[in-house]
């Protein structure tokens, strides 16, 4: 197997893990979210729940600058799960309807939330992006475990951060790229 | 009167009694349909959550089915080959330019024309043939761009390559249930 398609083979892997990791991640903050809100007879679920949401929550935050150069597979697998609910009418392995205009709303959300991704992935996260990306899983997450509808407000909502971000760097002026420890840093950042 | 109301009743009985005691058989599609929720990343999920609370002691939940969970990790390839019909041509159309894509891989060159290994060098001029053709390049090239299109850049393959290993791995057990 040459070189490239050995380090092709790796980053399709590394997508596969990201991608299963990112639903996983979701059903550790829904397994805190079952925990509390429910009717537990003492203590423990709480303590269960609140430490499922707090290990969930630390977890996205130190390992934001490794997933967020996978943000854009994610929101494109939801993109494909809303491009079938256009056509279809209901989504992948359900018999229930699902209203067409929300799916459409949350395709093309996703996918402008995905462009934008791309370009937070090819830079160096400032402090700025790292509250944005914050803002866009906590409203992002939190449309999904109301509603539909509130999907479709919540991803608008964690567009707008990432809008925010976009812009903001586009004002400060010529991004930093990312780049190994240790490697030249991009041309237009050498001194003199 | 009496004897066909006799008679209906003894049917009902047989009815009953094959459903009952008769093995029930499930045929590999049908198995393959019933275990398609069950196999996505949805499906992997929800044993995950149902796993740690089971270990606490508390009731299990089911969101395989929900909108949010199918939206995400629903498994639209089993939809491809056991769904309904209207339900294979949707996902074929958004799916298939990545796969063939991905299937046609790069066009490979044997025989050579010009390279150190002498013994396995062809007589004449020209450049090194291609296994596939110059054709098989373009199209895969079309098919790139096409896929590129409809994904809009974001690449939903990832997803599709996760669906297609849990559908490889519901296979396998549909063939050991059914056998």
């Amino acid at each position: 197997m040459s070189e490239e398609r050995r380090s092709r083979l790796t980053m399709h892997l590394l997508r596969m893990c990201v991608y299963v990791g990112a639903v996983f991640w979701l059903a550790l903050v829904y397994l805190g979210w079952v925990l509390i809100s429910g009717s537990p007879t003492g203590w423990h679920p709480y303590v269960v729940g609140w430490t499922a949401l707090a290990v969930a929550g630390l977890l996205m935050v130190a390992t934001m600058s490794r997933w967020v150069k996978y943000l854009r597979f994610v929101l494109g697998g939801l993109m494909l799960g809303a491009l079938l609910a256009i056509v279809d009418g209901h989504l992948p392995n359900s018999r229930a309807p699902f209203p067409r205009l929300v799916a459409g709303e949350l395709a093309v959300l996703s996918a402008a939330c995905g462009l934008i991704s791309h370009t937070l992935a090819a830079r160096q996260l400032t402090s700025f992006d790292r509250v944005a990306l914050v803002g866009f899983v906590a409203a992002a997450v939190g449309g999904l475990f109301k509603g539909p509808q509130a999907a479709v407000a919540g991803l608008a909502l964690g567009f707008a951060f990432l809008l925010a971000a976009w812009v903001r760097e586009r004002r400060a002026g010529p991004p930093k790229r990312r780049g190994r420890p240790g490697s030249a840093p991009h041309p237009s950042h050498r001194p003199g | 009167m009496a004897a066909r109301a006799s008679v209906s009743q003894c049917d009902r009985d047989q009815s009953s009694l094959s459903r009952t005691l008769l093995p029930q058989t499930q045929t590999f599609s049908q198995c393959m349909a019933a275990n398609s929720s069950t196999f996505s990343l949805a499906g992997l999920a929800q044993g995950g959550v149902n796993a740690a609370l089971s270990a606490m002691g508390k009731s299990g939940v089911s969101f395989e089915n929900t909108w949010r969970a199918t939206l995400l990790g629903g498994n639209p390839i089993s939809g491809t080959l056991f769904g309904s019909p209207s339900d294979a041509g949707t996902s074929a159309a958004a799916t298939t330019p990545g796969l063939l894509e991905m299937g046609m891989g790069t066009v490979t060159t044997w025989g050579r024309r010009t390279s150190d290994v002498l013994s396995l060098n062809l007589a004449g001029k020209g450049g090194l043939p291609l296994a596939l053709g110059d054709a098989s390049a373009g199209v895969r090239g079309w098919l790139g761009t096409a896929n590129s299109v409809l994904s809009l850049g974001l690449d939903f393959t990832t997803r599709l390559e996760i669906d297609a290993a849990l559908s490889a791995l519901e296979a396998a057990y549909c063939e050991y249930k059914t056998q």
